[in-house]
C-alpha cells in the first residue's frame, strides 16, 4: 500500500512517514498540496494523508485535485485547529467523511 | 445702305490712296473706313481737294478718344471717330459721309438751326443735358447730351464746318430723376407715417424732419433743421440726449433715448427716440436716421404705478408702527343702546384696520382664542353682576394668523335701580410679557426635569440657582446652597480649578465635558462631567455661568467593564493562537515518542528521535514563556524597545501570517525606545497587527515601521512613530469616522468592536496619538500610525480624576 503524507511542518510529515514505513507501508513526505498533486501521477498512492490548513492549497483543495486524477485514491485529512471545523463541515457537505480526529488515526494502521 | 465703292487700280487713284493713307493714319476702325471711303462721291470731293483746316480737324478727331463728330461744309457732311460711333447706334458705319440732315433726320429740327447759327455767326454753342429724341436703334428714345458746337475756320476766314465734342448724359440724367422720384416717394411715405422721423448728415446736424415731427412741434422744416429742433427739448433732458447722440454718432452705434419734447400745445411729452447710422450702397457713412414714438401715456402710467406702490408701502409702514405703539386701547359698551365703541388702538390690537370695527359683540368674539373665550365671558358676567373691576387675559388671533396676548380690565356701572347700563375698560397688549413668561416657565420646567444637575453662579462663584437633580446628586437643598460659594462642592486640592473656570467664563468661553471630581454633602467623591457656559444679561455683559454637572460614575463603571470584556476577548484570541502554535510540535513529539518506543533496540535512532522531541518541547516552552509574559500586569512603566516588542508579537503570529500568504516587511530603527506600560503597548500593537491580518484575506504585505520622530502639537516633543500598514481591502469612508468608537466592528463574528477603542485609550494614556489613513478601490490598504512620546506619561489624561484615591483603583482596573 502506498501513502503520500502532506504537512507543511516537515518534522510532522517526516515522523509520520517513518511510522508508516515501520508498519510496512510505502510512504513519501511532501510539504505542500502542489507538490503532493505532482507526486500523485508518478507515485500513484492508495492513500493520501494531508494536513487541512496549509499555506498555498489547503487540504480540501489538494484532495479535490488528487481525486480528479485518481478517483480510487483514499484521502485522510487532519487538523489541530479549531478554525478548521468550518472547512471540515464544507468537506462533509461534499461527501467526505470526517470521523477521524488528530492523533486517533494512528491506531487505525495497526 | 450703300457701302464705300470699290477702288480701281490706276496711278492717279493710287496717289489719292497714298494721301488718304497718310491723312487717316492709325489703326482705329474709323481711320480704316475713312481710308477706304470714296470721298470723291461726296460733296467734300477727293481728299486731295480738302482744305487744310478740314484735314487738321479730321486728324484731331481720329486721335481723340473723346466722342467727336465733324459736320463739314454747308451740307454738314458727317465725319466721326470710334468713340462717337457708339452714340450713332445702328446708324454706324452708314453715317460716315452722309449729310447731317440725313443722319440725324429725327432731331434736325433742333440741331439744324443750331448748326446754321454756328456757321453764320462763327460762335460756339454749349448745351447741357439736352433732351434729344433719337431713333438710333429702330425705336424712339429719350436721350440726353452735353455738347458744344465749335466753328472751324477755313483759310478764307469763313467757317468751313462744325467741330463737335459730345457726351451722352442719358444715364446720369435718368439716374438723377429716379433718385428724385424715390426721395419724393420716401418723403410721402415718411410724412404719412405716425412715426416722427429725422435725418442727419455726417456733420451731425439734422437736415430733414417728416411731417409727423413738424406737426408734433408745430414748426416748419426750416425752423427745425440744423440745431433748431433742440429748442423744444426739455432743458433737464438736453445734456443727456446730446451726450448719447454725440457718443453714439462718433462710434457709429445705434442709440435709444427718452426725452421730453415740447408739443405744439406747449406741453412736454415723453418721446422714445431710436437712431441708427445710415450707409450708402458703397458703405460710405452718410449720417443718422431716427424714428421717434410718443410714449407719454405709458411713461405716465408707469410713474403712477410706482408712486402708488410707494404710497402703499408708506401706509403699510405707518400701520405697522401704529400697531406697535398701540399698547393700550379703550372700549365702552352702552348696554342700554347696545352700542360698543373702540378706540383706534383697540382695533389695532385686534389686527383690524382703524375704523373697521363694526361695534358688534361677535366681531370681538371672533378674534378671541376659543380656549380663552369662556373664562373671559365669565369675568364679563361677574363684572355685570358685581359692579366691581375685573380683569382677564386672552389670546387674540389676528387675520394674518399671528397670536397676541391681551389683558382686559373693565368695570360695569349701574343705574339707581342697580341695573348695569354701561361697561368701560381698557385692553393692554401683553404679548411680549407673555412670551417672556412662557420662555421662563419652559426653561424652568426643563431645568427642573433635567437628569443633570444644573447650577448657576455669579462671577464670584456664588451659587444663584440649584435644580432638583443638583439636590439629588450632591445632597444639599436649594435653601442650603443658594448664596453659598461653589467651592463647597470642590475638593480642596482642586480649588485652583475654579479660578481657571471663572477666568474662562469671564473671557466668554465655554467649557465642554470637563471630567473632574466633586464632593457631596455626605463627603462622597463624585466623578462628574461639567459643561459650563457664560450667562449674559440683555446688554450682552457676562454676569455669571450656567453649569451642567453629569454624574459619570455609572458610565465610568461601564467603560471599565468594557475594557475588561475586550481583555477577555483578547485573551481568548491569544489562547486560540497559542493552542495552534503548540499543536504542531505536540504532534511531532507524539510521533517521535511513538517511534522511540517502537525502535527501542535501535539506540541510535531512538537517540535521534529523542533529540528531535527535545527540540520540539523547547519550542513549546518558548511559546508558553512568551505567552505568560504577555499579559502580565505591568503596573509600572518600563523602558521598552519597540522593534523587539513588535518582533515578539510577529513571532507569535508567524504561523497565521504564513497560512494567509502575508509577507512581512520590517523597517525598524532598532534603537527606538520609550518608557511605557509593556502589557498595554503590546495589546495596542497586537490589535493593529490582527486587524491588518484580518483585512488581508487573500494575502498581501504587512509593513511594520519604527522610526524616531518629533511632533509639533503642543510644542516639540520627541518620540517614536510606529506604523502598521497593510494592503488589505481598506476601510470604507463611512466606517472611518466610527473606527475608534466602542462596539464598532466590521468583523461581527470574531471581533468585540472594542479593539481600536482600547488601542486609542492606551495610546492617549501614554500621551500619544493614533491616526489612520485608508484607501479603498484600486491599490487599497490601511495604515495606522501611533506616536508615542519618549517619556510617556503613563497616567490618565485627567489629572483631577487621578487625584481621587478611588479613581486610581478603577483606573488600574481598566489597564489590567
Amino acid at each position: 500500500m502506498k501513502v503520500i503524507v502532506v504537512d507543511d511542518e516537515p518534522i510532522v510529515a517526516d515522523t509520520l512517514v517513518d511510522i508508516l514505513k515501520g508498519e510496512g507501508y510505502e510512504a513519501i513526505a511532501t510539504s505542500n498540496g502542489k507538490s503532493a498533486i505532482e507526486w500523485v501521477a508518478r507515485f500513484v498512492p492508495d492513500l493520501v494523508v494531508s494536513d487541512l490548513m496549509m499555506p498555498g492549497l489547503n487540504g480540501i483543495e489538494t484532495a479535490r485535485a488528487i481525486l480528479k486524477q485518481l478517483p480510487a485514491c483514499r484521502i485522510i485529512l487532519f487538523s489541530g485547529q479549531a478554525a478548521s471545523t468550518d472547512l471540515l463541515a464544507k468537506a462533509e457537505s461534499e461527501g467526505y467523511t470526517s470521523r477521524f480526529w488528530p492523533n486517533q488515526w494512528i491506531p487505525m494502521f495497526y | 445702305m450703300s457701302r464705300s465703292p470699290v477702288r480701281s487700280i490706276d496711278p492717279a487713284v493710287s496717289a489719292e490712296a497714298n494721301l488718304a493713307q497718310s491723312l487717316f493714319s492709325g489703326d482705329s476702325e474709323m481711320a480704316r473706313l475713312m481710308r477706304e471711303f470714296a470721298w470723291e462721291k461726296t460733296p467734300l470731293g477727293p481728299v486731295s481737294d480738302w482744305p487744310q483746316s478740314l484735314r487738321t480737324s479730321v486728324s484731331i478727331c481720329l486721335a481723340s478718344r473723346f466722342p467727336i463728330v465733324l459736320y463739314w461744309g454747308p451740307e454738314y457732311v458727317v465725319l466721326y471717330n470710334d468713340a462717337y460711333s457708339e452714340i450713332l447706334g445702328s446708324k454706324h458705319p452708314w453715317a460716315l459721309g452722309q449729310t447731317c440732315r440725313d443722319c440725324w433726320a429725327e432731331i434736325w429740327d433742333t440741331i439744324g438751326p443750331m448748326l446754321d447759327g454756328v456757321l453764320s455767326t462763327g460762335k460756339a454753342t454749349w448745351s447741357d443735358d439736352l433732351l434729344l429724341r433719337l431713333e438710333r436703334f429702330g425705336y424712339p428714345e429719350e436721350c440726353y447730351f452735353s455738347f458744344s458746337f465749335s466753328p472751324v475756320q477755313v483759310e478764307s476766314g469763313k467757317v468751313g464746318g462744325v467741330f463737335t465734342a459730345v457726351i451722352e448724359t442719358t444715364g446720369k440724367v435718368l439716374g438723377e430723376r429716379r433718385l428724385q422720384e424715390s426721395e419724393h416717394k420716401l418723403r410721402v411715405v415718411t410724412d404719412a407715417a405716425p412715426v416722427m422721423i429725422w435725418l442727419s448728415g455726417i456733420d451731425k446736424l439734422c437736415n430733414y424732419f417728416n411731417k409727423s415731427w413738424l406737426d408734433f412741434v408745430g414748426r416748419t422744416l426750416e425752423q427745425e433743421i440744423g440745431n433748431g429742433w433742440t429748442e423744444n427739448v426739455h432743458p433737464e433732458d438736453f445734456d443727456r440726449c446730446l451726450q448719447t447722440y454725440v457718443t453714439s454718432f462718433n462710434e457709429r452705434r445705434p442709440f435709444e433715448m427718452e426725452y421730453r419734447l415740447r408739443h405744439h400745445s406747449g406741453e412736454y411729452r415723453w418721446i422714445l427716440d431710436h437712431g441708427v447710422p445710415r450707409f450708402a450702397s458703397d458703405g460710405t457713412f452718410e449720417g443718422y436716421v431716427g424714428g421717434c414714438l410718443d410714449i407719454h401715456e405709458q411713461k405716465e402710467a408707469a410713474e403712477k404705478i410706482r408712486m402708488a406702490d410707494e404710497a402703499l408701502r408708506e401706509s403699510e409702514e405707518r400701520l405697522r408702527l401704529a400697531q406697535q405703539a398701540a399698547a393700550i386701547g379703550a372700549f365702552e359698551w352702552n348696554i342700554v343702546t347696545g352700542t360698543r365703541r373702540w378706540t383706534p388702538e383697540m382695533e389695532l390690537m385686534y389686527g383690524l384696520q382703524p375704523g373697521t370695527f363694526d361695534g358688534s359683540h361677535e366681531a370681538w368674539e371672533r378674534r378671541v382664542h376659543p380656549e380663552d373665550l369662556p373664562a373671559a365671558l365669565k369675568e364679563r358676567e361677574l363684572a355685570l353682576q358685581s359692579g366691581a373691576p375685573v380683569q382677564a387675559e386672552w389670546r387674540v388671533i389676528w387675520p394674518d394668523g399671528t397670536v397676541h396676548w391681551v389683558l382686559g380690565r373693565w368695570q360695569a356701572f349701574k343705574d339707581e335701580s342697580g341695573n348695569p347700563v354701561r361697561v368701560a375698560g381698557i385692553n393692554i397688549d401683553v404679548t411680549a410679557r407673555k412670551a417672556a413668561e412662557e420662555a421662563r416657565f419652559r426653561l424652568a420646567a426643563i431645568v427642573e426635569s433635567s437628569g443633570d444637575a444644573i447650577i448657576s453662579k455669579d462671577l464670584n462663584g456664588i451659587i444663584t440657582s440649584w435644580n432638583s437633580q443638583a439636590q439629588r446628586l450632591f445632597g444639599y437643598t436649594q435653601e442650603e446652597m443658594i448664596g453659598r460659594s461653589v467651592l463647597t462642592l470642590i475638593p480642596p486640592e482642586l480649588h485652583s480649578d475654579e479660578d481657571m473656570i471663572l477666568s474662562k467664563i469671564r473671557a466668554g468661553e465655554k467649557i465642554d465635558h470637563f471630567e473632574t471630581v466633586r464632593i457631596a454633602k455626605s463627603g462622597e467623591r463624585i466623578e462628574v462631567s461639567l459643561s459650563i457656559s457664560p450667562v449674559k444679561d440683555e446688554q450682552g455683559n457676562i454676569v455669571g455661568a450656567a453649569k451642567i454637572a453629569r454624574d459619570i460614575r455609572e458610565s465610568k463603571k461601564i467603560e471599565s467593564a468594557l475594557r475588561t470584556t475586550e481583555k477577555l476577548a483578547a485573551a481568548g484570541r491569544l489562547a486560540a493562537t497559542v493552542a495552534h502554535e503548540i499543536n504542531n510540535p505536540l504532534e511531532a513529539v507524539t510521533n517521535l515518542v511513538y517511534l522511540a518506543a517502537r525502535d527501542l533496540p535501535n539506540t541510535d535512532r531512538v537517540a535521534r528521535y529523542l533529540q528531535s522531541a527535545e527540540q520540539e518541547l523547547r519550542r513549546i516552552a518558548h511559546i508558553t514563556r512568551q505567552t505568560l509574559g504577555f499579559y502580565r500586569d505591568n503596573s509600572s512603566p518600563v523602558r521598552l524597545n519597540l522593534a523587539q516588542a513588535l518582533d515578539e508579537l510577529l513571532a507569535l503570529y508567524e504561523k497565521r501570517l504564513e497560512t494567509r500568504n502575508i509577507r512581512v516587511v520590517k523597517e525598524y530603527d532598532s534603537n527606538a525606545e520609550v518608557v511605557a506600560l509593556l502589557g498595554e503597548i503590546r495589546q495596542a500593537f497586537s490589535n493593529l497587527l490582527t486587524n491588518s491580518m484580518d483585512a488581508m484575506i487573500s494575502g498581501g504585505t504587512l509593513t511594520v515601521r519604527v522610526r524616531k520622530a518629533r511632533t509639533r502639537r503642543d510644542g516639540p516633543i520627541d518620540g517614536v512613530r510606529i506604523t502598521v500598514a497593510d494592503t488589505g481591502s481598506g476601510i470604507l469612508p463611512q466606517h472611518r469616522r466610527n473606527l475608534f468608537q466602542p462596539f464598532f466592528t466590521t468583523k461581527s463574528d470574531v471581533g468585540t468592536g472594542l479593539g481600536l477603542w482600547i488601542t486609542r485609550g492606551i495610546v492617549e494614556k501614554h500621551g500619544g496619538r493614533i491616526q489612520v489613513r485608508s484607501r479603498t478601490g484600486a491599490k487599497p490598504g490601511t495604515a495606522f500610525s501611533i506616536f508615542l512620546p519618549l517619556q510617556g506619561k503613563a497616567a490618565p489624561r485627567r489629572v483631577e480624576v487621578d487625584a481621587s484615591p478611588q479613581q486610581r483603583g478603577s483606573t488600574r482596573l481598566a489597564v489590567q
